[in-house]
């Protein structure tokens, strides 16, 4: 099964550089070849990634010098087992998502497309942003666009995954987020805005995390993420150097990615640019734009920082705004009344589980059960339990939410609205849409089987073993909420009769702009249903995912 | 057949309760997928499915009673824990019940269900509703039992959300509310705990390492015990988390039956009897403490839920009521610690579930044939739907404790136990119990069969294809489907408390077990 070294190293650089090379060669294509070009791409990234999991898995950590130089010099790309979970989890969120798009290119966009004298009124008459009858251009749905864009924002992704250097983690996060703001701008006027708030965020949060970087630089003197943890430690350990340089850029680096995956009171700018972007992008935006952020979050704080106790008040805080994101979050998806924004608030939510482990980090002793007859528990398990748990977490969440966001498009598409009251008994003719919710539902509660409940019952395991009960109290509490707010998504699609003796009039199907695209009912339902079933299945994979992660692990 | 069964190879054992879970799952799977109108092969998948696990739990009682034997399968689920299935004589006891009453069940739907809509989704749940309750039955530790208890919560939402109509929705709603919340109190305890004792395995006696705890640390483990009991309390409709439960009867009738006597109200009184037994242990239990408080609050939800009975006109919510009361009857059981009153307990989870299952059926035929859904439309029914009306007399004496019904061997049981335990009054609360039950069943009965009919609603009359015979112009034929499972049960409510000395009968299995418990 193993692939020769030299070939899972040529894959490690391959997952970055051919979808940026299909991204420039798409540009020159047809549309129908680009998404030809695209499923293909999405085809090798997930073949090329294979091998390196594979790979890590087995207990290896791969390394790459790229053009052969060593580091400091050269570009080194190193995969760990953090790396080959998010690649992972990537590719396929990636694959199924690009087949999607590739079989219903309506979800890719608007565009302004020239048009021939026409009735007027008979194309996007509910565009608010139409421009004037007299125009001869009018909104079409489908944006080539798409592909070139997507493909390198994957390119981004994978390089900020597999990258063994902050400097080519910031261009990777740069190409990440730059790409991102445009596929929100696919959307169409209405998405403009949105997408030029999200193009001021991305970029500050880029600057403020590069200017951390500049700050460990002048401290440690390397880029490399392995060196430069090294260096810090060693001037830990000496004590007597000063470490302010170091904790000032960890909270210029959180407070830059706390921009960027939206942790409150820095989520504002999501909930327009991931409600507004089209039925393709929104999934692709909530279950990996952000959690290329996250990503680099867990590397700044385990592998660069390490357990430094002057970081103590930085984590408090950040596991603060945590707490409140998952309250505001779940509390504004309640209160919302269409099916994409409140899934957008369910993202703020879900964003906060995500911080909670950062005071165990630096507290890691099990110190709350010590000496009781029984106790299971080794030292260095609360680290690891609570980074696969929280690792658990966003990996479940990317599944969940990309299914979740796929299902709630397609009815948006189909019935031209997503507010709820309106996609009342959508159920009845659209069944494996609601069984795809559902099984979301399933993985975004932490219910079991699922690899939200892994990762939840990771962290309480690991919070209880610190003496950390307030995470506990955390997660019920945030289970409780998005158990409400899913099922108030959910339900109404099951209503089949208005009073208990009549049956319901089901809404008419009002394709929107274009009633030909018979799209809608065809195989393109199994996208979000696969990301569903393998919500639930991934359920399994605890154990698995635990022992991935001590590949490389900073302890 | 039987016979070719018994002799499993003892290598083949440890897959069993393996492929029993697969089996109703794959028949889930199998059904999602089937449209609307092949009404044939759903049926069979259902009905094959259905009968291989009643032959494959036949086929493990001899190993399992007789020969001590102990299959297992396990599976790595999390870090240090393990998905245990193991099957042990309280299992097979529970996930016997439950496969012969899916079958008699799932008869009964597909005749209940004929012409309405969205029948595939509504037998995919079903079946992965009985996936939830066998896995529910072995599971050999407290994480496995908790994924397949949150999985019961998840798949009956929607079932009893079925019918699509606000009310339902609504009944849904709160009864999702309810187990959501009991589901994270199990998991907040069996969180802690395992932080105290690592995986849980059930044991008779007590888990490894609880006992311990319980001289060590007496606080944390009567949270985690009140965290328990409290989650499971829900399901198990014990007062004050009984409120979903009266709601749920808006479920089509075959759900209400799945909910009150073969799945989820079983499943929570299971799990509790699980605690106490091989958690914690009796001995820990009593050291703790938690046993008088327990039996208590059983006695209270008896007489609480028959005076509500009492009050409700309409049947199934009477019958909901009457579910509340019976159930706790196994609480009550078990919380006397001795073998007479344990083996009531648990013989009453078979008991109940076949007497109340009969009960629902025929509220269920009453419901669809005559319209009939309050107390005062039953006037005459006897004479209408003998047969139907026959089944529910039966079911109800048993719920009263008739001899010689099978409820009367559990009350039986129960009273000696009292005697024998340090809480004789318990015998007052069953005796008020039993004059409280035959207070709401016996209008019924009287309703049925010495009343006159009154405004015979004369659809009825076209819907039944009246009297070809002439014998009465008011008799109705009910569809066979329906009937057959509830007179099949009602036979069994006769069979089980008849032939209860008879090796293998409920009894028996029960006493069984009550004796490996309390040695």
């Amino acid at each position: 099964m193993n692939a020769p070294m030299s070939l899972t190293l040529f894959c490690l650089g391959a997952v970055v550089l051919i979808p940026l090379l299909a991204s420039a060669l798409s540009v020159l294509l047809g549309s129908a070849a680009r998404r030809v070009l695209g499923v293909l791409t999405s085809a090798a990234v997930l073949g090329l990634s294979t091998p390196i999991l594979v790979r890590v898995t087995s207990g290896e950590t791969l390394e790459l010098a790229l053009g052969g130089f060593e580091s400091p010099l050269g570009i080194t790309l190193r995969a760990d087992g953090l790396s080959a979970l998010f690649l992972a989890m990537t590719a396929i969120i990636g694959a199924v998502v690009s087949c999607y798009a590739a079989a219903r290119p309506a979800a890719t966009g608007k565009r302004l497309a020239a048009q021939a004298v026409e009735p007027a009124g008979a194309t996007g008459g509910d565009h608010r942003g139409a421009l004037p009858q007299e125009s001869p251009a009018a909104w079409k749905s489908g944006h080539a666009g798409f592909w070139p864009l997507w493909l390198g924002c994957w390119s981004g992704l994978n390089a900020v995954f597999v990258s063994g250097d902050m400097f080519n983690t910031y261009v990777g996060l740069e190409l990440v987020g730059l790409t991102a703001v445009a596929l929100v701008a696919l959307g169409g006027r209405e998405a403009w805005a949105a997408a030029l708030r999200y193009l001021f965020i991305a970029v500050l949060g880029s600057l403020l995390f590069l200017i951390g970087v500049a700050l460990i630089y002048s401290v440690t003197g390397t880029l490399d993420i392995i060196d430069s943890g090294k260096a810090i430690s060693e001037l830990a350990a000496q004590g007597e150097a000063d470490l302010a340089a170091v904790v000032l850029a960890l909270c210029l680096i959180s407070l830059g990615l706390a921009l960027k995956v939206a942790l409150v009171p820095l989520h504002r700018w999501l909930i327009p640019a991931h409600s507004s972007a089209p039925s393709a992008v929104s999934p692709l935006l909530s279950a990996l734009v952000i959690k290329a952020a996250l990503f680099v979050l867990l590397r700044a704080w385990l592998w660069v920082a390490g357990p430094l106790p002057e970081l103590q008040i930085l984590a408090w805080v950040l596991a603060g705004m945590g707490t409140a994101a998952i309250l505001l979050g779940s509390v504004m998806a309640l209160r919302q009344s269409r099916l994409k924004p409140l899934i957008a608030y369910s993202t703020v939510a879900q964003v906060g589980y995500w911080f909670l482990l950062l005071p165990l980090l630096l507290d890691p002793e099990t110190n709350a059960l010590e000496g009781q007859p029984g106790t299971a528990l080794e030292d260095g398990a609360v680290l690891a339990g609570a980074l696969s748990g929280t690792v658990a977490l966003a990996l479940g969440h990317g599944l969940a939410k990309a299914s979740l966001f796929l299902s709630a498009g397609h009815l948006k598409d189909l019935y031209g609205t997503d507010e709820i009251a309106e996609l009342r008994g959508a159920g009845r003719a659209h069944p494996m849409l609601v069984m795809s919710m559902g099984l979301s539902a399933v993985g975004l509660i932490g219910l079991p089987l699922s690899l939200g409940f892994s990762g939840k019952w990771l962290l309480a395991t690991s919070a209880v073993a610190a003496g950390h009960y307030w995470i506990l109290v955390v997660l019920v509490v945030g289970t409780l909420f998005s158990a409400a707010y899913l099922l108030k998504a959910v339900a109404p699609l099951l209503v089949m009769s208005e009073d208990d003796q009549t049956a319901l009039s089901l809404p008419q199907a009002k394709t929107h702009s274009d009633p030909s695209d018979k799209t809608l009912t065809g195989k393109a339902q199994l996208a979000p249903f696969v990301l569903g079933l393998l919500t639930v299945l991934t359920g399994f994979l605890g154990v698995w995912l635990t022992g991935v992660l001590e590949v490389g692990a900073p302890w | 057949m039987v016979t070719w069964l018994e002799q499993i190879p003892g290598e083949l054992l440890p897959a069993i309760p393996l492929v029993m879970v697969l089996l109703s799952l794959t028949a889930a799977v199998a059904i999602f997928p089937l449209p609307e109108n092949s009404v044939k092969l759903r049926a069979g998948i259902n009905l094959t499915a259905a009968v291989a696990k009643v032959l494959l739990i036949i086929a493990l009682v001899p190993a399992v009673v007789a020969d001590g034997a102990r299959p297992e399968f396990s599976a790595p689920f999390l870090p240090g824990i393990d998905l245990v299935l193991r099957v042990d004589p309280l299992a097979l006891f529970f996930a016997g019940l439950s496969s012969l009453l899916w079958l008699l069940t799932t008869i009964y739907a597909l005749g209940y269900l004929r012409g309405a809509e969205n029948k595939s989704r509504f037998f995919g749940f079903f079946s992965l509703c009985v996936t939830a309750t066998v896995g529910i039955s072995f599971s050999g530790n407290l994480i496995t039992f908790l994924v397949f208890y949150e999985l019961l919560t998840v798949v009956t939402y929607p079932l009893v959300a079925h019918w699509g109509t606000p009310a339902s929705l609504r009944a849904a709603r709160i009864y999702l509310r309810y187990a959501l919340g009991g589901g994270l109190a199990v998991l907040i305890g069996v969180v802690w705990l395992t932080m105290y004792v690592g995986p849980v395995d059930f044991a008779e006696g007590g888990a490894e390492g609880v006992t311990e705890l319980v001289a060590s640390n007496p606080v944390p483990a009567l949270l985690i015990f009140a965290l328990l009991v409290g989650g499971l309390g829900v399901k198990a409709a014990l007062f004050p988390l009984h409120g979903w439960l009266p709601l749920a009867m808006v479920a089509p009738a075959p759900v209400s039956a799945l909910l009150h006597a073969v799945a989820v109200v079983k499943a929570g009184v299971f799990g509790i009897v699980r605690v106490l037994h091989d958690v914690f242990g009796v001995e820990a239990a009593a050291q703790l403490g938690v046993l008088t408080p327990l039996l208590i609050l059983a006695a209270f939800t008896i007489l609480y839920g028959s005076y509500q009975a009492l009050r409700q006109q309409e049947i199934k919510k009477r019958l909901a009521y009457s579910t509340i009361s019976q159930v706790s009857y196994v609480v009550l059981g078990v919380a006397m610690v001795n073998v007479l009153a344990t083996t009531g307990g648990i013989v009453h989870l078979v008991h109940q579930g076949i007497m109340k299952v009969t009960l629902f059926f025929c509220a269920g035929l009453f419901a669809e044939v005559i319209r009939a859904h309050t107390v005062s439309q039953l006037r005459g029914a006897g004479r209408r739907m003998p047969l139907t009306s026959a089944a529910f007399t039966v079911g109800a004496f048993g719920m009263i404790g008739l001899p010689p019904t099978a409820g009367f061997i559990s009350k039986w049981q129960l009273g000696t136990g009292a005697l024998a335990s340090e809480h004789p009054w318990v015998l007052w609360v069953l005796m008020g119990s039993s004059l409280l039950n035959a207070a709401y069943f016996l209008p019924v009965v009287y309703a049925l069969w010495f009343a006159d009919p009154q405004d015979v609603d004369p659809e009825t009359l076209v819907g039944g294809e009246a009297g070809s015979e002439a014998a009465d112009p008011l008799r109705v034929r009910e569809p066979k489907s329906l009937l057959v499972p509830a007179l099949i049960t009602a036979g069994l409510t006769l069979l089980v408390g008849i032939a209860a000395s008879l090796a293998f009968a409920p009894l028996q299995v029960a006493r069984f077990i009550a004796e490996g418990v309390l040695g």
